[in-house]
């Protein structure tokens, strides 16, 4: 692969937190345009610091993000972050009005956006009037309707139950497929990354990348759930996880699953 | 059901007070009868309908001067911590300070030439602080990630304020409102006691001069009209939360 300008990368990134707590060590990692990249790890491990660092809510205390667009960032949090006073159609157009776009093309890439997560019929809605599943599909009609070239997921459906779940992960690589951005999903879930990812990186709990694992290419996308392969690559993230629980020096280990 | 207890209850003890006081002959000047306060209160509507005025007008001032002052310096707290630490102390002493004993410096400061103006000073001080501090709460208790969300969406100043802030602090600003309604009154008949001068007429002045004259009816009247105005107030307050917050709040669900 060549490294256009345009690779989002981070390079030798850490992160303190209040000028002491370490949060991230020294991570460096690429994502090529249009790739789908899960991220696991244990709670409180450094996800959303990684997420928060490249959408540059964070200044890196080390090292840079590279390649990050400025304007063009969608970002999902765990919750579904929406404004409770406003309805459906207002906060998936917040955004944009406040990135000055004028009221037609606003309201067509809004429609478009609920189109895509399914809630077209339900402009009107508060969002105390919606389910947590589709307040979550609001949220990520919010950060599609920009059309971002970078979409950031922080843990977007783990508040769900399994059902909602796994028929947003299925919506979601629909969407990816559609809009093409490069998206990062940071997950707890092992077999959520393994199921939606082309890549999944893994992190341990002092905050550095332990493996850097390529999933295999699916054929049958509605099938993929019972195949041998998907088992697998389940089997090969639990794994690089479990790596770190009894064997964190192992060193070679994680240098052989980088490569 | 709600209003109808309420009345009979009322009716009742009117009844009762009205006969009683003649039964048992109290004198006027201890305990006048119903009908007597009501006849005080018509014998001389348009001096109680301007001393009603009066003491509106010094309410509402202070009570819309700590409103804005109120809400203006949280924001201003919310967006500076320095400027918290800062001003902080000098407000809470200004809270702590019993007004009454404030009162007389400002009455000389301000009173000589605009007593009114010096009243709704007084008032202010009574009013402010309940405002300040409940709405900067609701300011602090704005998600995190609500905040993150403007960040990302890069919404300059005025409309992270506009969108988020004064949207999501709301609830609070209003409770502080309902609180601070009230207080406003309380710091306005205070304020009209203490300046004690025959220049201005509000209610809280026809009950001094009133009590000195020994005509207790009247002083009865100004009581009602007082409690009436507080009443007024704090519905009219309740009505504004409930047209702002019933759609998307949880206390109105
Ligand atoms: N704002 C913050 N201030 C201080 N420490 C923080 C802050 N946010 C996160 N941390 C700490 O940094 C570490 C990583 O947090 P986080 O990135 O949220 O982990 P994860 O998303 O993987 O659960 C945790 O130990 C957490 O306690
Ligand atoms: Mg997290």
């Amino acid at each position: 692969m060549t490294e256009t300008p345009q690779n989002l990368s981070l390079q030798n990134v850490c992160v303190d937190y209040d000028n002491q707590h370490r949060a991230l060590d020294g991570l460096t990692c690429s994502f090529e345009p249009g790739s789908f990249t899960a991220l696991v790890g244990p709670s409180g491990c450094g996800k959303s610091t990684v997420l928060r660092t490249v959408a540059g809510l964070i200044a890196p205390s080390h090292g840079e993000v590279v390649g990050a667009g400025d304007n063009d960032t969608g970002y999902v949090f765990q919750e579904p972050t929406l404004l409770a006073w406003r309805n459906v159609y207002d906060n998936v157009a917040m955004p944009m009005r406040f990135a000055g776009l004028s009221a037609s093309e606003i309201d067509q890439r809004v429609r478009h956006a609920l189109q895509m997560v399914g809630l077209q019929e339900r402009l009107d809605a508060l969002p105390r009037q919606l389910s947590g599943g589709m307040k979550m599909r609001v949220s990520l009609a919010r950060a599609l309707a920009n059309r971002p070239r970078l979409l950031l997921l922080d843990e977007p459906f783990a508040a769900l139950d399994e059902m909602t779940r796994m028929r947003l992960d299925d919506d979601l690589r629909d969407i990816w497929q559609q809009a093409k951005s490069t998206v990062i999903f940071v997950t707890h879930s092992i077999t959520e990354a393994a199921y939606l990812a082309e890549r999944v990186l893994v992190m341990r709990d002092d905050g550095r990348l332990v493996a850097d694992l390529s999933m295999p290419t699916r054929q049958d996308n509605n099938h993929f759930r019972t195949q041998a392969s998907y088992h697998a690559a389940c089997t090969t993230i639990s794994d690089a996880l479990g790596h770190n629980a009894h064997d964190v020096a192992d060193s070679r280990q994680t240098q052989k699953a980088t490569d | 059901m709600r209003y109808l207890l309420p009345i009979l209850v009322g009716c009742l003890v009117l009844g009762f007070w009205e006969f009683y006081v003649d039964y048992a002959e109290i004198p006027k000047f201890v305990l006048p009868a119903p009908s007597a306060i009501a006849s005080a209160l018509a014998n001389d509507a348009a001096g109680f309908a301007s001393a009603t005025w009066v003491t509106l007008r010094i309410t509402g001032f202070a009570f819309f001067l700590a409103l804005v002052s109120g809400v203006g310096l949280a924001i201003i707290f919310s967006r500076s911590r320095a400027a918290e630490m800062a001003v902080y102390p000098y407000v809470v002493t200004l809270q702590v300070t019993p007004v009454v004993a404030i009162a007389p410096l400002i009455l000389i400061w301000v009173g000589f030439d605009n007593v009114e103006r010096a009243l709704v000073i007084i008032a202010w001080i009574v009013t402010f602080f309940p405002m300040l501090t409940n709405s900067a709460q609701g300011l602090k208790s704005i998600d995190p990630q609500l905040h993150d969300l403007m960040t990302l969406s890069r919404a300059n100043g005025w409309q992270r304020l506009t969108t988020l802030e004064l949207p999501a602090a709301l609830p609070s600003i209003l409770t502080g409102a309902k609180i601070s309604g009230g207080l406003a009154l309380i710091g306005a008949v205070v304020a009209e006691f203490v300046a004690g001068s025959g220049a201005n007429t509000g209610l809280a002045w026809r009950i001094i001069e009133a009590g000195n004259r020994l005509e207790i009816a009247s002083m009865f009247a100004a009581l009602l009209l007082l409690s009436a105005v507080g009443i007024v107030l704090f519905y009219t307050l309740s009505l504004i939360e409930w047209l702002c917050l019933r759609r998307w709040h949880e206390s109105f669900r």
